[in-house]
C-alpha cells in the first residue's frame, strides 16, 4: 500500500480513554440488521438485471481423469442457450469430482440447467485417492514430508518424564458450506465490467477479473472492473478469488452480450468451493507426576485435496512459550488426495492443532490422575501469556461450575442411568493485527458525513464497527454518519481473512475521521476564536474544550465549510491495534452411552480481544463460533467414496449443521478493562472458533471415560470408544 | 424467460370500481387482463375437466402478499424459483434447495412451508402467499424483524428471512412459547453463522412484546 | 431446480384424478404435499412425464370417527394429524408419531397418504400405522379395497398398492382403555430421518399384565416392519421395566435385512433397534399405567 502524505496531526493518533467513550465498547445493533431482517437486503444471489440471462457449470464427475473429448453440439442448440465458455480443454486432466469444465448461459435457470445435461465429457479415468489415508497407505507419490521442528532436547525431555502417553488424534475434511453459494452476477457495459460478487475480498478482485479474462481472450483491464458486495452472505475463508467461476460468468456475458448470473449449486459448493483439510497425529507427551510438562513428540498427517496445507506448529499455545521451552519435535506429512483444494477455513489449522494437543494434554492429565484445570494452570508457563490465560481459566471455571461439577473420568460414568455428564477444556490463541485499510471521511457542508472504505461486511459487524468508530471521533450520533463499504470504487482495504478487518477498518476509520475533523476545527477556529487544538467535537457540537458553553453546532459548523465539502483519508494505524489474544472455552456435555449420541448442554467462552468496539457484534462472533465449533466437533465431516471417488453428502440433507436444537447453553465473557483495552484493537473472527473441537472431545472424554479419537464424535465412534473399553460400565 | 422480471403493479381483484372491459380498455390493459383471462380460463377448465399444462411454460397467477401476480412458468418452476426469478422477490432465499434448511420459508395460508417445496404451479390455487416483503410495509419492520435486530439475530444474515417467517408463524399460533418450544418450532431453519442464541431470545422477547403475531 | 420437465394435471375430483392415472400409467406420478417426490425428482431418482397433482381434492382430507375406527383422509397434512383433538384422545400414536416428523415446514405440507405410498424405509408413518394394525384404503377405477398395514410394505419404497390405484384413507382404531402408545426415534442428524423408529402400543389387562402389545419398526430395514417376538415375549405378562428391558432383545428377527448406508452401519442400526425399542415401550407402559391409575 503506497504511503500517503498525512495533513499534520494535532496529536498522535490514539482511541478516546475509557471514560470518554460514548459508543466504542458499548452494544449497539448491527446497522444493516433492519434490511437483513427485513428481507430488503439485495445479495449478489438476490440481484437480477434487466434482460440477465441464467449460467450453469459442467463440472467434472471423475475425481481424476484426462478430458477425451468435449462435446457442447446438442447443447448449443438447446432452447434459449445464448453462450457456452470452456474452462479447460480436451486433454486437461480434473483433480475432483466437481472441477468446472465449462459453463453456460441460457434465458432460464430451467434451460440453462437443461443445456448442462446435454453437453457431453469423455474422460480417460486415472487412478485416484479421495481416502483421508495415512501417509504410509497413501504410496509415496502423494506424500510430502514438511519440515520437522524440534526444539531443547526432546530425547532428554522423554527420560525426564515419570508418565508418558501416546495417543492418537484427529479431525476429518469438512466444508465451509456458505449459505450464500459462491457466485455472481456480471454485466458489460461497453468495455467496463460490473461483477456483482459473493467476495470477502472487494477491493482485490478486480485484478483477478482482469487476468482471467485476458486470459480467455477477453481484453480488460482491472481499472475497468467494478466490484459490489453490499452484503454479503457467509465465507468462512472461502471468497477470496474470482475463481473459475467468476471469470466464465464475465465471459458468458461478453459473449452473450447480457448480463449473466452463476451462482453454485449446492452440490458443487460443498464439493469444489472449499474444504478445510483434516489433520491427525500420533503423540506422545510426557511429565513429571507433579504434572509439569517435560516433552512433546508428534507425527501428524491430514490432506488438504491436491495441496499441501502448511505445516502445523505442535504442541499449540501450551509449549509455544520461549520461557521455558518446553522440549518437542514435531513432524508433519501432507497427503495429496482427489478430494478438491482446501481454502482457508476460520482459523487455518488452528482447530486442528488445538484438538491434537488439548486432547493429549488432557489424556495425559487423566493418566496423571489430575484435575485438567489443574493440569492446565500448572503448566501455563509453557504459554506467551501465563496470566491472561490463568485468570481466563478461573473465570470460565467460575461461569461453568467446574469445581463444584469435574469428577474424574471412572467416577463420571459409574452415574446411574444411561446419560453420562463429562466437563472439557480447552485454550487457544490467533494473531489478528491489522489488514492495509484506506478510508476516506467526507463531511458535506450540510453536515451530513460519509465514511467510504473498500472493505466488506461477512456478518461480522464490519459496516457498523466502522459507524461507531466514525461517529465517537466526529462527537456524532451513530444515525449522523453513512457508511459506504462493499465496492471497490471505494479506498482500497484488504480481503477480511484472519481476523485483521476489525484492526484495519477501525484504525483508518479513526484516522481519517481525525484528518477530516482537524480540518473542520481549523475551519471554525476563528468563529469561537481559539486555536484549533483548544477544540474538540463532542455530543454533536464543535466546543472549546476548557469551556464547552463555547460551541457551534455540528451543523453550523459543517455550515461554514461553503460549498466545499471536506475530505479526508486514513490508513491502517498500527499504534491503535495489536495483536495475539487468549481464549478459554469449556464444555459440559450429556452422552447417552446406549446410543452414542452427544449433547452439549454448555459452553462457556472466555476471550480477550483488545478494545472492543462493539460488545454486542463481538458476543456474536463468540457465540456463533461456538456453534460453529459444535457443527464440526459432532456432525460434520465431507465423506468421501474411495469406490468412486465421489463425495456421498453435498447436500444439506446428508452434510449436517446444528439446528437450534443442537447447541445448549452457550455463555460468552469478553475480557475487558484497563489491561486488555490499552492493547487496542484486535480481531476475533478466528479465535472462538478454534478451541470447540478439543473442550467438547475432552467432555466427551471425562463423560465417558475414554477418549473418542477423530471429529466428529459420531455416535457409532463413541459407542466404538466404548466398546474397546470393555463397555459402558 | 428472456425479458427482465418487472415488477409489475397488479389492481386488487375486486372492489377496486372497474369492470373487465374498463380493465381492457384502461392503461395497464396487458398486464390486468392477462390475469382476468387466466383466471377465468382455468375457472372454466377445472369445471370440466383438469387443466392439463406444460411442459412448456404457462402463465399462472399466484396471490402473493395480498395481490394477484401474474407470470409464466414451466410446471417444474418451484414457488421459490418463481419468486426470486420471475417476480424479483427475493426474501426468500436459495440455500439447500431441498427442504432442510429453511432459507426459503413462506406462509401458504399462514403455514410457515419451504418453497423450494413446492410447485409454483401448485400454489397456484387461490392460497395466499405471504413472503417477507409481504409483514411490513417499506420503510417500517415487522415487530419479529425489530427483535432480530435487537438481539442481533443474525450475522451474514442470508438465513435470517426464512427464520423470522417460520417464528412469525409460530407466534401467531403460540403467543407464549417458551425457549424450548421456540427451539422446537424453528428446528426445520439452519444458520451457518451461529446466530442461534440471538433466535431464542428474539422470538421470545418479540412473544412477550405480545407482538409477534401482528403484522 | 427440478431438472427434468413435465405435464401437469390437477384434477378436482378422485375420479379424475383415477382416469389421468390410469391414461397415462407408469409415466405419471401422483403429488400430494411434494416432500416424498420432489426431492425424488430434484435428484433425477424419479423423472416422470407427467404429474397429477392431487392438492385439488378436497375431499381427500378430513379426520373422522366411523364405526369405531378413525377414518384419516390421505390428503390429511401431518400438522393436521399433529393438531388432531380426535386422534390425539383415541389414538394418540399418530400425533406422537406426526410431532417427530421432519420439522413444522415439512409437517405443514407433507400427508399422510403421500408418506405411506412413497414407503421410504426411514419414514415414520409405517412403524404406527403397522402397530395400530391400521387398514389402508385403495381406489381404483374398480372401486375401493382395504388392505392391512401388515400387507401394505413390500420392499424398499414399494408398496402392495396396484397400478391404477391411488391411497385415499387411513383408517385407525380407536384404543380402548388402559391403553399407553409411544414413537421414539432416532433421528438422522440433519435430514430428520429414522435411522430407527419404534412404535409401541400396549394395552394393560388386570393385575398389570400386559393384554395386548405391538411394536413396529422403521429405518431399521428395507420395509417397516412388526416385531412379533418382542410382542410375543411380552403378552400376557406381568409388565416391569425388567421384562420390557428382555423382550426388546428380539427386536430385530434373525431373518431381517439391516439397512447399511453412510449414517448408520447395519451393526448399529440393530443395536439401536433394540434400545429404542425398549425406550418406546417404558414409555408406552408409563403412559398405560398413568391412565389405570
Amino acid at each position: 500500500m503506497a504511503e500517503t502524505p498525512k495533513p499534520p496531526a494535532q496529536a498522535t493518533i490514539e482511541w478516546p480513554p475509557a471514560g470518554r467513550r460514548r459508543l466504542i465498547g458499548q452494544r449497539i445493533s448491527r446497522l444493516d440488521g433492519p434490511a437483513k431482517a427485513s428481507g430488503r437486503a439485495k445479495y449478489s444471489y438476490d440481484v437480477n438485471r434487466p434482460g440477465m440471462l441464467h449460467a450453469k457449470l459442467v463440472f467434472s464427475t471423475q475425481a481424476r481423469a484426462r478430458i477425451t473429448a468435449i462435446d457442447t453440439s446438442a447443447a448449443e442448440k438447446m432452447p434459449g442457450v445464448r453462450a457456452i465458455h470452456l474452462i479447460l480443454q480436451p486433454g486437461a486432466e480434473v483433480r475432483w469430482v466437481g472441477q468446472e469444465i465449462l459453463a453456460l448461459a441460457a434465458d432460464t435457470e430451467e434451460q440453462a440447467r437443461d443445456a448442462a445435461r446435454a453437453v457431453k465429457i469423455s474422460y480417460e479415468p486415472l487412478p485416484h485417492l479421495v481416502a483421508d489415508v495415512p501417509p504410509e497407505q497413501a504410496g509415496t507419490e502423494r506424500v510430502q514430508q514438511l519440515r520437522e521442528q524440534t526444539e531443547g532436547d526432546p530425547d532428554a525431555g522423554l527420560q525426564q518424564a515419570d508418565v508418558i502417553f501416546e495417543g492418537e488424534y484427529g479431525c476429518a475434511v469438512i466444508t465451509h458450506c456458505c449459505l450464500e453459494a459462491h457466485g455472481q452476477v456480471a454485466e458489460w457495459n461497453e468495455d467496463n465490467l460490473t461483477v456483482w460478487a459473493s467476495t470477502q475480498n472487494v477491493s482485490g478482485l478486480a485484478p483477478q477479473f482482469a487476468q482471467g479474462l485476458q486470459a480467455a481472450g477477453i481484453p480488460v483491464q482491472a481499472s475497468q472492473v467494478r466490484v459490489l458486495t453490499p452484503v454479503m452472505g457467509g465465507g468462512f475463508g472461502s471468497k477470496f478469488a474470482a475463481d473459475t467461476w467468476g471469470v466464465a460468468c464475465a465471459a458468458l456475458a461478453r459473449k452473450a452480450g447480457r448480463p449473466v448470473k452463476l451462482m453454485l449449486e449446492r452440490d458443487h459448493e460443498l464439493l469444489a468451493a472449499g474444504s478445510r483439510p483434516s489433520m491427525y497425529a500420533r503423540v506422545r507427551v510426557g511429565a513429571k507426576r507433579d504434572g509439569t510438562l517435560t516433552v512433546w513428540h508428534s507425527e501428524s498427517w491430514g490432506t488438504g485435496g491436491p495441496s499441501a496445507a502448511g505445516t502445523p506448529n505442535l504442541p499449540y499455545v501450551i509449549g509455544a512459550g520461549r520461557n521455558p521451552v518446553l522440549p518437542k519435535r514435531s513432524r508433519h506429512t501432507a497427503v495429496f488426495t482427489d478430494i478438491g483444494p482446501a481454502r482457508a477455513w476460520r482459523a487455518p489449522n488452528h482447530p486442528q492443532m488445538c484438538l491434537i494437543t488439548m486432547c493429549a494434554l488432557d489424556d495425559l492429565a487423566a493418566k496423571l490422575q489430575m484435575d485438567p484445570l489443574d493440569f492446565f494452570l500448572k503448566n501455563l508457563q509453557y504459554t506467551e501469556r501465563p496470566e491472561v490465560y490463568r485468570e481466563e481459566l478461573l473465570k470460565a471455571a467460575d461461569l461453568i461450575g467446574w469445581r463444584e461439577k469435574w469428577r474424574p473420568r471412572e467416577e463420571a460414568l459409574r452415574a446411574k442411568g444411561p446419560v453420562k455428564r463429562g466437563l472439557g477444556l480447552s485454550l487457544h490463541t490467533w494473531g489478528g493485527r491489522g489488514h492495509n485499510s484506506t478510508c476516506q471521511v467526507t463531511i458535506h457542508p450540510d453536515g451530513s458525513v460519509e465514511v467510504a472504505i473498500g472493505s466488506q461486511d461477512l456478518g461480522t459487524g464490519t459496516r457498523t464497527v466502522i459507524g461507531i468508530v466514525a461517529a465517537e471521533t466526529l462527537g456524532l450520533p451513530l444515525e449522523a454518519v453513512t457508511v459506504k463499504i462493499g465496492s471497490n470504487e471505494y479506498p482500497p482495504s484488504g480481503a477480511s481473512g484472519g481476523s485483521t478487518t476489525v484492526g484495519g477498518v477501525s484504525s483508518s476509520t479513526r484516522d481519517a475521521a481525525t484528518n477530516a475533523l482537524n480540518q473542520l476545527l481549523a475551519k471554525v477556529a476563528p468563529a469561537l476564536g481559539v486555536p484549533a487544538e483548544q477544540l474538540e467535537a463532542r455530543e454533536g457540537r464543535i466546543q472549546v474544550k476548557d469551556d464547552p458553553s463555547r460551541n457551534l453546532s455540528w451543523k453550523q459548523a459543517c455550515a461554514r465549510l461553503g460549498t466545499t465539502p471536506i475530505t479526508a483519508s486514513g490508513q491502517t494505524q498500527a499504534s491503535l491495534i495489536s495483536s495475539g489474544v487468549g481464549g478459554v472455552q469449556m464444555a459440559e456435555v450429556a452422552v447417552d452411552v446406549e446410543t452414542g449420541i452427544v449433547r452439549v448442554e454448555k459452553m462457556v467462552a472466555v476471550q480477550d480481544c483488545g478494545l472492543i468496539i462493539d460488545l454486542k457484534t463481538a458476543e456474536s462472533q463468540c457465540y456463533g463460533a461456538m456453534i460453529m465449533g459444535i457443527c464440526y466437533a459432532l456432525y460434520e465431516e465431507k465423506i468421501m467414496d474411495q469406490l468412486t471417488g465421489h463425495c456421498l453428502n453435498p447436500d444439506m440433507e446428508f452434510y449436517k449443521l446444528a439446528g437450534i436444537g443442537d447447541i445448549g447453553e452457550l455463555v460468552v465473557h469478553m475480557m475487558t478493562g484497563p489491561r486488555y483495552e490499552e492493547r487496542g484493537v484486535i480481531g476475533l473472527g478466528e479465535p472462538p472458533v478454534i478451541s470447540p473441537g478439543a473442550a467438547i472431545s475432552n467432555a466427551v472424554a471425562n463423560a465417558i471415560g475414554v477418549r473418542v479419537p477423530y471429529l466428529p464424535l459420531t455416535p457409532d465412534r463413541v459407542l466404538a470408544a466404548l466398546e474397546a473399553k470393555g463397555g459402558a460400565v | 424467460m428472456a425479458e427482465q422480471p418487472k415488477r409489475e403493479k397488479t389492481p386488487r381483484g375486486g372492489g377496486n370500481g372497474l369492470s373487465r372491459r374498463d380493465f381492457l380498455k384502461g392503461t395497464g390493459a396487458a398486464v390486468s387482463a392477462g390475469v382476468l383471462v387466466t383466471e377465468d380460463l382455468l375457472r372454466a377448465q377445472t369445471q370440466r375437466t383438469s387443466p392439463v399444462v406444460g411442459p412448456g411454460p404457462v402463465p399462472v397467477t399466484l396471490r402473493i402478499n395480498g395481490q394477484p401476480r401474474q407470470l409464466t412458468v414451466e410446471p417444474r418452476t418451484t414457488l421459490l424459483d418463481a419468486l426470486r426469478n420471475h417476480l424479483d422477490l427475493t426474501g426468500a432465499k436459495k440455500v439447500c434447495d431441498r427442504g432442510t434448511c429453511g432459507a426459503c420459508t413462506v406462509l401458504l395460508d399462514g403455514r410457515a412451508i419451504y418453497a423450494c417445496t413446492m410447485l409454483a404451479i401448485d400454489a397456484a390455487r387461490g392460497q395466499e402467499i405471504t413472503t417477507i416483503e409481504g409483514l411490513a410495509p417499506q420503510e417500517q419492520l415487522h415487530p419479529v424483524s425489530a427483535a432480530f435486530v435487537e438481539h442481533d439475530a443474525q450475522q451474514c444474515g442470508f438465513c435470517t428471512p426464512g427464520f423470522v417467517m417460520a417464528a412469525v408463524a409460530y407466534l401467531r399460533e403460540n403467543p407464549n412459547p417458551t425457549y424450548e418450544q421456540v427451539t422446537h418450532a424453528l428446528g426445520g431453519n439452519l444458520c451457518r453463522c451461529g446466530t442461534y442464541m440471538g433466535v431464542r431470545h428474539a422470538v421470545v422477547e418479540a412473544a412477550l412484546r405480545g407482538k409477534g403475531g401482528r403484522s | 431446480m427440478i431438472p427434468a420437465a413435465f405435464e401437469y394435471h390437477a384434477p378436482k375430483s378422485l375420479e379424475e384424478a383415477l382416469r389421468l392415472l390410469n391414461r397415462h400409467g407408469s409415466e405419471a406420478k401422483l403429488l400430494a404435499g411434494g416432500h416424498s417426490l420432489l426431492p425424488l425428482m430434484k435428484l433425477r431418482l424419479a423423472a416422470p412425464r407427467c404429474v397429477i397433482d392431487l392438492g385439488r381434492i378436497h375431499a381427500l382430507r378430513y379426520i373422522r370417527e366411523e364405526n369405531g375406527r378413525i377414518a384419516i383422509g390421505a390428503l390429511t397434512t401431518h400438522t393436521e394429524v399433529l393438531e388432531s383433538p380426535l386422534l390425539r384422545t383415541k389414538c394418540p400414536l399418530l400425533p406422537q408419531t406426526a410431532w417427530e416428523i421432519g420439522d413444522v415446514q415439512v409437517r405443514n405440507r407433507g400427508t399422510i397418504g403421500g408418506s405411506l405410498a412413497h414407503a421410504d424405509p426411514a419414514a415414520d408413518y409405517p412403524a404406527a400405522v403397522l402397530a395400530l394394525d391400521a387398514e389402508i384404503v385403495a381406489a381404483s377405477a374398480d372401486g375401493t379395497r382395504t388392505l392391512r398395514a401388515a400387507e401394505f410394505f413390500v420392499d424398499m419404497l414399494t408398496t402392495a398398492l396396484l397400478p391404477g390405484e391411488i391411497l385415499t384413507e387411513v383408517r385407525v382404531p380407536v384404543l380402548p382403555p388402559g391403553t399407553g402408545t409411544a414413537y421414539r426415534k432416532l433421528h438422522q442428524p440433519a435430514s430428520g430421518f429414522a435411522i430407527v423408529g419404534a412404535a409401541a402400543r400396549l394395552t394393560l389387562g388386570s393385575g398389570g399384565k400386559v393384554e395386548r402389545v405391538a411394536v413396529g419398526l422403521t429405518g431399521v430395514a428395507p420395509k417397516a416392519y412388526r416385531a412379533a417376538a418382542v410382542e410375543k415375549a411380552l403378552t400376557g405378562k406381568k409388565a416391569s421395566e425388567k421384562l420390557l428391558a428382555e423382550a426388546a432383545r428380539h427386536a430385530v428377527p434373525q431373518d431381517v435385512e439391516l439397512l447399511s448406508d453412510l449414517h448408520a452401519s447395519a451393526e448399529y442400526r440393530k443395536a439401536m433397534a433394540v434400545v429404542f425399542t425398549r425406550r418406546a415401550l417404558e414409555d408406552a407402559l408409563a403412559r398405560a399405567q398413568s391412565k389405570k391409575r
